[in-house]
C-alpha cells in the first residue's frame, strides 16, 4: 500500500513548551488510524497543525500525496482532500443542517473565486450534500436549524460536511466522545460504511479504547508530544509503557474482554 | 407555496407605488425620500454589520464618498448624474475592497478601527475644503468639498434628468420619490438574493464558526472582502443619489449623531435580516423627523432606544416578527414540532 500521508519531524512550540516534538509517522492509503493518548499528549495539536488550521507545524514537514503542504493555507489544505471535525462540536447556528453540509459541498470544491462565480450549480452541490446527509442518516431533519442539534447531531453533521467537500483523507477528532454505548455503535458502523463505500483513508483521535483499538489498521500512542509506541492495535495495548503512562495496570484484564484483534 | 411568498412583498410594493397618489403631501413626501435613501444605507451596512459580524465604523463615510465624488464630477465636469450615480459606486466599491483586503489580513479589529479612522479622516477632510475648486468654480476662494458649508451651497449639484423630467427633491418631489422607491426597492431585493446565495451561506459560516468555515473550505478573506466591498457599493449608490436629490451635501451627513441613528436603526431592526432594518428606517426616521423639536434630546430617545434592543430584545424588529409568527400564525406546526420530538 501506498503512503497517502508522511508527517516527517513535525514540532510545534508554544513560547518554550514543546507541545510536538519531532514527531514522525505515515498514513497507509486506504487504512484507519488510530493516536491515542493522554491528556495534553498533543493529538489535536498534531491536527491542528496537519491542516493548518488555526497554526501551522513551527518545524517539519507534511507530504500529503507527494507534495508538501506544511505551507498552504487552511483552504487550500480542505481542496487538496484533506478534511477534518473538531473535538469541541462546532456548528454554523443560524444554518439548517442541509446549508451546514452545503458549505462543505460547495466550498469544499469550488477552490476559488473565479470557479464559484461561473461554474456553480446549486443542483449539483445541494445533490452533493444531500447525498451527505443520507449517508449519515439526517435526510428527515434537513430544514432543521443546528441550533437545536444534540451532540449526536453534531458529530454526525461535522462528518457529513467533512464528507461533502469529497475528502480523501478524513481526520477525525473524537468522533464518539460523550455519546451513549448505541451511538458509539451507531457511528462505528457508519465510519465503516463509509471506509468500505468510499475509500476514504481516516485518521481517528479517541479516549475510548474498544472503540479505537477494534477499528484502527495502526494504533500511535503519543505522551508529551513524543511518540511512544507505534504499531498494529494488539502490540500497542501489551506495550508496556502505554500501559504505564495511559492505560493503567486494570486495562491488562479489561483487554482480554474486549477481544482486540 | 410560491404564490402565498409573493404576496407579502407585492403589497408591500403596491402600496410604495400608490402612496404618492393617496397622500401627495410634500412633507410625508421629503420623509418617506430620506426613509429609502438612509434605509438603503442600512440596509448595507447590515451586509457587514449583522451578515459579517464585522463592525465597520466608517460605513457612514463610503456614502459621504458616494455623495461627494458623484456630485463633484457631475458639478465640476459635466457629467450626466445617471453616469456619475455608476462611477461613484464602483469608487466606493473598490475604496471597500482595498480597506477590507489590506486590514483583514491582520485582524477583525485591525479592519474596525481603520474604519474609524477612515471615517474622521475623511471628515477633516471634507471640512478643510480639499483645495480650491477647479475653474470658475473657484473663484472668490470656493473649495473642492465646499467645507461646512456644504458641496452644493453656491453652485447646486445638477438633478437626475429623464427627458424633460428633472428629478429632485424639490417643488414637486414625486419624481424622485418614484426614483428613490424604484430603486430602494431593487436594491433590497438584489440584497436578498445576495445573502441567499452562496455568497451570503460563506458570510454566515464565516460569521458563525470561521474556525470551522475555513476547514470547509472557504477562504475567509475573499468573502469578507467581497461582501464588504458590496455593502460599500451600495452605500456609495445611495449617496449619490442623496447628492443628486438634495443639490447639496454637508460634513453633517457623516457626522457621529448621524452614525449613531444608523447604526440603531440596524441593531433596532434586528442584525442579519436586510428587511429588519428597512422595515426599522420606516420607524425610526419618522421618529427622528417628529422629534426634531427636540433638538439635543432626540439623542437620548434614540440612545434608550438603542439599549432597550441591545439589553431586553437583541434579535430586534426581525427577531420580534419572527416570535409572533410562529407563537400565533404558525401555532400548530409549532406545537407540532415540540411535540413530535
Amino acid at each position: 500500500m501506498d503512503e497517502l500521508l508522511e508527517c516527517i519531524e513535525i514540532s510545534k512550540f508554544f513560547g518554550d513548551f514543546a507541545a510536538l516534538n519531532n514527531v514522525s509517522f505515515s498514513v497507509n492509503e486506504g487504512s484507519i488510524f488510530g493516536i491515542a493518548g493522554p491528556n495534553g499528549a498533543g493529538k489535536t495539536t498534531l491536527f491542528n497543525v496537519i491542516t493548518c488550521n488555526p497554526f501551522p507545524p513551527s518545524s517539519g514537514k507534511v507530504v500529503f500525496e507527494g507534495e508538501e503542504i506544511q505551507k498552504l493555507k487552511p483552504y487550500e489544505i480542505v481542496h487538496k482532500g484533506i478534511a477534518r471535525t473538531f473535538q469541541i462540536p462546532v456548528v454554523f447556528y443560524n444554518l439548517n443542517y442541509l446549508k451546514s453540509v452545503m458549505v462543505g459541498s460547495i466550498y469544499g470544491t469550488l477552490t476559488n473565486l473565479k470557479q464559484n462565480v461561473f461554474g456553480y450549480s446549486r443542483n449539483r452541490y445541494e445533490k452533493n450534500a444531500l447525498q451527505a446527509l443520507e449517508l449519515v442518516g439526517l435526510t428527515s431533519k434537513r430544514n432543521d436549524l443546528t441550533v437545536h442539534a444534540s451532540l449526536y447531531d453534531l458529530k454526525l453533521l461535522m462528518i457529513a460536511s467533512a464528507i461533502a467537500t469529497k475528502p480523501k483523507l478524513l481526520f477525525l477528532d473524537e468522533p464518539v466522545s460523550g455519546l451513549t454505548d448505541h451511538e458509539i455503535e451507531l457511528i462505528w458502523a457508519l465510519i465503516l460504511k463509509l471506509h468500505k463505500e468510499s475509500d476514504i483513508t481516516m485518521v481517528i483521535i479517541e479516549h475510548i479504547m474498544k472503540f479505537l483499538m477494534n477499528i484502527s489498521d495502526d494504533v500511535m500512542v503519543l505522551n508529551f508530544g513524543e511518540v511512544i509506541c507505534r504499531g498494529i492495535p494488539r502490540n500497542v495495548a501489551n506495550d508496556e509503557e502505554v500501559i504505564k503512562c495511559y492505560l493503567g495496570e486494570e486495562f491488562k484484564d479489561v483487554f482480554e474482554k474486549m477481544k482486540i484483534r | 407555496m410560491k404564490v402565498k411568498k409573493l404576496f407579502a412583498p407585492l403589497i408591500i410594493i403596491c402600496l410604495i407605488m400608490f402612496i404618492p397618489l393617496l397622500f401627495p403631501n410634500p412633507f410625508l413626501m421629503h420623509l418617506l425620500i430620506s426613509i429609502f435613501l438612509f434605509g438603503l444605507v442600512c440596509e448595507s451596512w447590515d451586509l457587514s454589520m449583522g451578515y459579517l459580524g464585522l463592525f465597520n465604523f466608517g460605513h457612514l463615510a463610503f456614502f459621504a464618498i458616494g455623495a461627494y465624488s458623484s456630485g463633484m464630477l457631475a458639478l465640476y465636469y459635466g457629467i450626466s448624474p445617471w453616469i456619475t450615480m455608476i462611477v461613484s459606486s464602483i469608487i466606493t466599491f473598490i475604496l471597500g475592497l482595498l480597506i477590507s483586503l489590506v486590514t483583514l489580513r491582520a485582524s477583525e479589529f485591525a479592519f474596525s478601527l481603520i474604519s474609524f479612522a477612515f471615517q474622521s479622516m475623511f471628515m477633516h477632510w471634507v471640512r478643510s475644503g480639499g483645495g480650491p475648486a477647479p475653474g470658475e468654480f473657484g473663484m472668490g476662494g470656493a473649495t473642492l468639498t465646499g467645507g461646512t458649508q456644504g458641496l452644493g451651497a453656491k453652485f447646486s449639484i445638477p438633478p437626475f434628468q429623464l427627458g424633460p423630467i428633472i428629478i429632485r427633491a424639490g417643488a414637486n418631489k414625486i419624481p424622485a420619490y418614484y426614483l428613490t422607491a424604484i430603486i430602494f426597492v431593487i436594491v433590497t431585493y438584489a440584497m436578498y438574493i445576495l445573502v441567499n446565495s452562496r455568497f451570503g451561506l460563506a458570510a454566515v459560516a464565516l460569521r458563525d464558526s470561521k474556525t470551522y468555515a475555513i476547514s470547509r473550505g472557504i477562504n475567509p478573506l475573499t468573502y469578507t472582502a467581497i461582501f464588504i466591498s458590496i455593502s460599500t457599493f451600495f452605500a456609495g449608490m445611495a449617496g449619490s443619489l442623496y447628492a443628486h436629490l438634495m443639490g447639496v451635501v454637508g460634513p453633517e451627513i457623516i457626522g457621529w449623531s448621524n452614525v449613531v441613528i444608523m447604526c440603531c436603526i440596524v441593531e433596532f431592526g434586528g442584525l442579519g435580516t436586510i428587511f429588519g432594518p428597512a422595515a426599522a428606517s420606516f420607524l425610526l426616521i419618522s421618529l427622528t423627523y417628529y422629534l426634531a423639536g427636540l433638538s439635543a434630546y432626540k439623542n437620548i430617545i434614540i440612545a434608550l432606544i438603542m439599549l432597550f434592543t441591545l439589553l431586553i430584545w437583541p434579535t430586534g424588529m426581525a427577531g420580534a416578527a419572527s416570535w409572533f409568527k410562529s407563537r400565533y400564525l404558525n401555532r400548530k406546526i409549532w406545537e407540532k414540532r415540540r411535540g413530535g420530538v
